[in-house]
């Protein structure tokens, strides 16, 4: 019999199919997948409820392609967190929990904002949304290989200048 | 041939079933969790990079021997040089604060880690900002853009072989160099 909880795809075959279900979905939709187009419309919902201060059906993003392909990864991240047993409420990352609640109650939510907030912000300057720069690097898009590289640079640098001042702050250890 | 490109309810199904395959991979890649890309950015654990890298080294000839056949049909955005510079730059500044793209916060969302709600607002916030700020910061980036020359040695048909053994090669050497068990179990993440 499978054990579910232990069944856990590698990196390598998840990578393969990501490559596969980008070009499946491809073919089915006729159109890229991609989540910015609905965050887009639930941002102007969320906008009109709080100017309203109302919330009724009118204010649900509409039902269609887009919209099921976000909720179609909210319902494939639950099954395979509660299959997989690693589904885990957590309120506050633990690397912020660790600095106490001061921390994460406050400089914790503003990086999560801030951080979320330039994300989204790069990918609306750059005009395009991640999984449609991922499938353009697919398909060998150098402007999408660029993106991804220089993004990933910045990411690095910025991520081990942070882990150097952890280290400093814990004295080096 | 050509892409099937359903329409109406068959879409919206197909959509929902890719949706659940990329949020199943997400989860369980790991990589929908912060801590994987937090510790991408410091070459702790490098699951993120592998799996972005196999489905290059996967997807490369596979949207070739598709896109040959008609079957798919991926229409490049118009990417501009400096609009791909700032956005990338911005992006990654996010990403490195707040260990997330939106197709992970989603993910990691669902799989009951309810503090990426706080990065999801912070995305819908930028929407607003964005309608005010972009069109105007995109056209001076665009205006300064100059249309760069096609690089046709990148898409000649020997980087279809080429760009996927490089990345599997690069994929080898972060798997190496990673410290051992890192990028396994997750429960914690």
């Amino acid at each position: 019999m499978i054990n579910l909880k232990a069944a856990r795809l590698s990196p390598w075959i998840c990578g393969a199919l990501v490559a596969v279900t980008y070009a499946v979905g491809l073919y089915l939709l006729g159109d890229r997948p991609c989540t910015n187009e609905i965050y887009s419309v639930m941002a102007d919902k969320t906008q009109a409820a709080v100017e309203s201060r109302s919330v009724s059906l009118d204010t649900l993003p509409p039902w269609g392609w887009q919209t099921a392909f976000v909720v179609g990864i909210l319902v494939g991240a639950l099954l395979a967190s509660t299959l997989g047993g690693t589904w885990k409420l957590q309120l506050f990352p633990e690397d912020q929990m660790a600095k106490g609640a001061a921390f994460y109650t406050t400089v914790g939510m503003v990086h999560s904002v801030g951080g979320g907030f330039l994300v989204m912000f790069g990918l609306i300057l750059a005009g395009e949304s991640f999984l449609g720069i991922w499938g353009d690097c697919m398909s060998l898009t150098p402007m999408a290989l660029f993106f991804m590289l220089l993004m990933f640079v910045e990411a690095v640098a910025i991520g081990t200048l942070r882990s150097f001042n952890i280290k400093d702050a814990q004295g080096g250890k | 041939m050509q892409p099937l490109a359903l329409t109406e309810t068959p879409k919206i199904i197909a959509a929902l079933a890719v949706g659940i395959v990329f949020g199943f991979l997400l989860v369980q890649s790991q990589v929908a969790f912060r801590k994987t890309l937090v510790d991408q950015f410091t070459f702790k654990d490098n699951s993120f990079a592998i799996v972005f890298l196999l489905s290059l080294a996967a997807g490369v000839p596979l949207f070739h021997l598709l896109g040959d056949h008609g079957l798919i049909s991926l229409q490049a955005t118009d990417y501009k040089l400096w609009c791909v510079v700032a956005g990338a730059l911005i992006t990654g500044l996010g990403v490195a604060i707040c260990g997330h793209v939106p197709e992970t916060a989603l993910a990691s969302f669902a799989s009951g880690r309810f503090y990426s709600l706080w990065v999801l607002l912070g995305m819908l916030a930028a929407f607003p900002v964005s309608r005010w700020a972009s069109p105007m910061v995109q056209s001076y980036l665009a205006s300064r853009s100059e249309s760069l020359p096609a690089v046709e040695w990148l898409t000649g048909s020997a980087m279809n072989y080429v760009i996927p053994a490089g990345c599997l090669f690069v994929a080898l050497f972060l798997r190496l160099i990673q410290a051992p068990g890192a990028g396994l179990g997750g429960g914690g993440k």
